[in-house]
């Protein structure tokens, strides 16, 4: 069960909701099964340059093809983050 | 001596803080590049410890929108140069601090000239462009950068001091459609102070907490989170530092 942590401008798309708890074995099966609750967060994988994932605080390198080897264990947390740009 | 420090009295009763640290302070030159929602509450916090020199660099006019959360500016100055705003009010908190001004957009053409001999540069800008080029001047000049952003109620701050750390490029090498964000008062306040609060760290010759990470504070949840941040070996901006 892991928790994603939706960026501030994104929550419209989750009902303002914060985290989401998501059960699933790897990062590609975690983020499936985010966008099937939340369809509007497809947004985030529509510019990927803008996208970075970090677990647990640590930068994902790995590409979006190879998000199944990344394993998640119970409570990782998962920072999907995108610029902005306001000050 | 006494006299002239005794503004600074609690802040130099700080464990190895003193007189001298307060020199330093007031010998100090930084960069603070926009006086909107984040430039506000970093001026004022480096006006009030003591900052000798704080350059402020802005192009825009006070407009009334602004003035949920930048508060150097009044209702009385909507139309005038923010610069001349701040400078103003920072000057009637602190005769001490010396304040220059700059009416002008930053570009990568003219921002090392306006930096100048900073020791620091602290971003409080609203756009990437001119964040990318500010990073660049960093990089050439071997000083650190602060950042600062704002969304809603999230507010972050990271210190880029390539090589020692990534650069903005490296987190962020594409950058956002520009929008008009949502944002409250309090949010640029606290996130500005922070910003304020490393680059004094950094003057007065303690370690900056958040340099290679990044701070993401959720106001609304009150919830932070800590990213670490890593190069980007093929960055345009720091790859061969």
């Amino acid at each position: 069960m892991a928790r994603v942590i939706i960026p501030f401008p994104y929550r419209k798309y989750t009902d303002n909701e914060r985290e989401i708890v998501i059960d699933a074995p790897d990062l590609e099966g975690t983020m499936k099964r985010l966008v099937q609750m939340h369809e509007g967060l497809n947004v985030l994988f529509e510019q990927p340059k803008l996208l970075s994932i970090f677990v647990n605080g640590r930068l994902v390198k790995v590409q979006q093809k190879d998000w199944s080897q990344i394993s998640l264990k119970q409570d990782d947390e998962i920072s999907l983050i995108i610029p902005i740009a306001g000050g | 001596m006494r006299e002239r420090f005794d503004r600074y009295n609690r802040q130099i009763l700080l464990e190895g803080w003193g007189v001298d640290t307060q020199v330093r302070l007031r010998n100090s030159r930084v960069f603070v590049a926009g006086i909107g929602g984040l430039g506000c509450p970093v001026a004022l916090n480096l006006a009030l410890a003591g900052i000798g020199i704080i350059r402020i660099c802005d192009s825009d006019m006070v407009d009334i929108t602004n003035l949920n959360r930048q508060f150097l500016h009044r209702d009385v100055h909507i139309g005038a140069k923010k610069t001349s705003s701040a400078k103003e009010c920072l000057r009637g908190l602190n005769p001490d601090s010396g304040i220059e001004t700059i009416d002008k957009k930053i570009t990568s053409e003219n921002v090392n000239e306006l930096v100048g001999d900073a020791q620091i540069i602290i971003d409080c800008l609203d756009n990437f462009e001119a964040r990318y080029a500010l990073s660049q001047c960093a990089l050439k000049k071997g000083i650190p950068m602060i950042h600062g952003a704002v969304w809603g109620m999230e507010g972050r701050v990271a210190v880029f001091q390539p090589p020692h750390t990534p650069c903005i490029s490296c987190v962020f090498p594409s950058a956002p459609e520009s929008e008009c964000t949502p944002v409250l008062g309090a949010v640029t306040s606290a996130t500005g102070s922070m910003q304020a609060m490393e680059a004094l760290k950094f003057l007065s010759g303690r370690k900056m907490a958040l340099s290679g990470r990044m701070l993401i504070m959720d106001f609304e949840a009150m919830k932070f989170q800590e990213l670490e941040l890593v190069r980007n070996p093929s960055c345009p901006i720091c790859r061969q530092s």
